[in-house]
């Protein structure tokens, strides 16, 4: 038996949170565990950024949607990317360290690693089991 | 020696389609179950037995018709 699944990708995890914005290229504040946004209101925050442009960025633990959310004043917003593209590409790559870090603790190996031209990863991974 | 083959696409969006094969049984749901807790929510889901064999050589072909990236 065999299965097919799809999955809608939630930042339920700070280490691959933490290790996809590593990889991403995104500094993690480690000092400050707040966003300050607009008029100097403080929002505090589990990880917290400054990305290029004095953009300020966090995540935050929500109790109701059990996930990290991001956390930004969109005024001021000057990164290079638009806000919705810099949470697809966080929660792309939060999915790839999620999928690594879980395989690799169940014995999996990667035997392909694909980037694909409509900007998908493709992942094929085994394990024999005698 | 039976052999557990995972494939993964991870959209753009962060969305992952995932087929599990080479499984017996239910274990299959078993394999994954602690990998899709950890990703989000499951909304689609479907099981499969022969129709993969036809995909498989369909993959490969694409796979290595693509030059392999690595992080």
């Amino acid at each position: 038996m065999s299965h097919f699944s799809t999955i809608k990708t939630q930042l339920k995890e700070a280490e691959p949170l933490i290790n996809a914005l590593n990889k991403l290229g995104y500094p993690i504040n480690q000092d400050e565990k707040f966003v300050k946004g607009f008029k100097g209101k403080f929002t505090a925050v589990d990880i917290s950024m400054n990305l290029p442009g004095e953009t300020k960025v966090g995540f935050k633990w929500d109790n109701n949607s059990n996930s990290y959310e991001l956390v930004t004043d969109l005024d001021l917003w000057k990164f290079e990317i638009p806000v919705e593209r810099f949470i697809s590409k966080v929660t792309q790559m939060y999915a790839y360290q999620t999928i690594i870090s879980k395989t690799k603790e169940d014995g999996y190996q990667i035997v392909e690693q694909t980037n694909k031209n409509d900007g998908s990863i493709e992942l094929v991974l085994t394990k024999w089991v005698s | 020696m039976p052999q557990k083959t995972l494939r993964f696409k991870i959209h753009q969006d962060g969305r992952v389609e995932e087929t599990v094969e080479g499984f017996t049984g239910n274990s299959c749901n078993e394999a994954t179950k602690n990998l899709e807790n950890a990703l989000g929510k499951v909304t689609v889901k479907k099981k499969t037995s022969d129709a993969f064999i036809i995909n498989q050589n369909e993959n490969l072909n694409q796979l290595n018709n693509e030059s392999n990236v690595t992080f």
